[in-house]
């Protein structure tokens, strides 16, 4: 059996993950050595000799294989230990948002209850009033509340939704030009019925941006919808996209009424709205998928002339 | 032959006092339950031709409910309720044959129209007009 081990050993050195991992490196290993002619699984402290100073610290696993003939083979695992505990802080991040997440559903789910009980005893209420009985008016006031604060609470639980993707995403490069392009489509048709026109300049180069797909599309969709909402007939709609040093720069630029200074102090804040039926929470989301992604985003408006959105996101390379 | 007996089952007292007050109103013999042995109790002896549950009562899910209920009434129609919207969830009860999934809080009288195109039962003289009778009182 030694005389096995020996030759196994042999073998593992001469193959081609011994030559990967160890060629041209010293190792210290922290138990049982020497690791090759011993099963079970060792961490290893490698120091490359042409690379001063660095250490690299791996998990090795070894097992020896034997077939029914009595032919030994052999496995041999190795892992970045960093990257093994970079992948549990991971996980241990998206299993908290997991949990919370699943808090906050049965929250919403339970407080859905009552909301619809009172909605359904406001809608037996409003029958037994006539067309112009004030109370009418006012049941209808009381359904739109109370339909709006299930609008908050679908939004509450999508904000969820968001930071898990964020956690559990693998990072993508996506194409700005495509996602403006293919939400432009989208919004076609309600720019056609205001009378706004558009505008999209792109230079010649890929833009890529790494970040979650449904994310971009989000940010673009609320930032898009405000400046539609705030323009009227004959109004355009500029969206840029370009890169600067290593960042992927988006200026969204509308023609409509623009925002209030004292407004535009609180458009971050969440719950803050000027619009009817707002949840003022559009661009407090938007807000917060930019800083989780490393960007950013800054709003410029004049009163009477209008707005310019401007967004930064780190650029993504090809490779990444 | 009118298809108007309604079991509606859902933990929740109130709900149930609501959705009786309006599936009643619109001519529907309403009975209902607010949990597992409750609501095969009534299945048993009213044998009603419409279940509208709610997905997660304490003791038993809506699917298994639904599977209960059709043994005693195979013919039984379902739709289901619930405080959330689960799409795989919606899936499987499609396939189980459950007509409609209202996400609460949701417009009772949608649920009332829809009940009535299902059962050819003649609500207009019984149902909407009593409140309106009410309020001009």
């Amino acid at each position: 059996m030694a005389n096995d081990r020996q030759e196994m050993k042999t073998e593992i050195e001469k193959s081609n993950h011994y030559n990967k991992y160890f060629t041209k490196t010293s190792y210290t290993i922290k138990q049982d050595p020497p690791l090759f002619v011993k099963e079970g699984s060792h961490r290893v402290i490698i120091k490359y000799q042409d690379e001063a100073d660095k250490t690299f610290e791996y998990d090795v696993g070894l097992s020896v294989i034997e077939d029914t003939e009595g032919h030994l083979g052999y496995l041999v695992s190795v892992e970045d230990t960093k990257k093994l505990e970079e992948k549990k802080i991971k996980n241990a991040e998206l299993e908290r948002w997991l949990t919370e997440k699943q808090i906050a559903a049965s929250y919403v789910h339970e407080l859905r209850n009552p909301l619809f009980s009172i909605r359904g005893f406001l809608q037996i209420l409003k029958q037994s009033f006539v067309d112009d009985d004030k109370r009418k008016e006012y049941t209808d006031i009381a359904l739109n509340e109370l339909d709006r604060m299930n609008n908050l609470l679908s939004d509450y639980l999508s904000r969820y939704k968001e930071h898990n993707i964020i956690n559990g995403r693998v990072n993508r490069c996506i194409s700005v030009k495509n996602i403006i392009e293919e939400l432009i489509v989208f919004f076609q048709h309600s720019m056609q019925l205001k009378g706004i026109s558009y505008t999209l300049e792109f230079g010649n180069d890929e833009i890529l941006v790494s970040i979650d797909k449904e994310q971009l599309t989000q940010v673009l969709i609320n930032i898009i919808q405000n400046a539609i909402d705030a323009m009227s007939n004959g109004d355009n709609l500029t969206i840029k996209a370009f890169k600067e040093d290593n960042w992927v720069c988006v200026e969204i630029t509308d023609e409509g009424v623009g925002i209030k200074q004292d407004d535009l102090d609180k458009i971050f804040v969440p719950f803050f709205s000027t619009k009817e039926k707002g949840t003022g929470l559009g661009l407090y989301i938007t807000k917060q998928i930019m800083d989780s992604n490393g960007g950013s985003i800054n709003i410029v408006s004049e009163e009477g002339k209008g707005t310019t959105v401007f967004l930064k996101f780190p650029e993504a390379k090809e490779n990444q | 032959m009118y298809k108007n007996t309604v079991l509606v089952v859902d933990d929740q007292p109130l709900i149930n006092v609501m959705l009786k007050e309006v599936l009643s109103n619109s001519g529907f013999n309403t009975f209902v339950a607010s949990n597992y042995i409750e609501a095969v109790e009534i299945a048993k002896t009213e044998q009603p031709d419409v279940a509208i549950l709610d997905i997660n009562l304490p003791d038993i899910d809506g699917i298994e409910l639904l599977s209960k209920l059709k043994e005693i009434n195979p013919d039984i129609k379902a739709i289901f309720i619930s405080g959330s919207f689960d799409p795989q969830y919606a899936q499987k009860a499609a396939d189980k044959g459950v007509l409609r999934y209202f996400i609460k809080p949701f417009d009772v009288f949608e649920l009332a129209n829809f009940l009535v195109k299902i059962s050819s039962v003649d609500s207009a003289s019984k149902g909407e007009n009593k409140w309106q009778m009410i309020g001009k009182k």
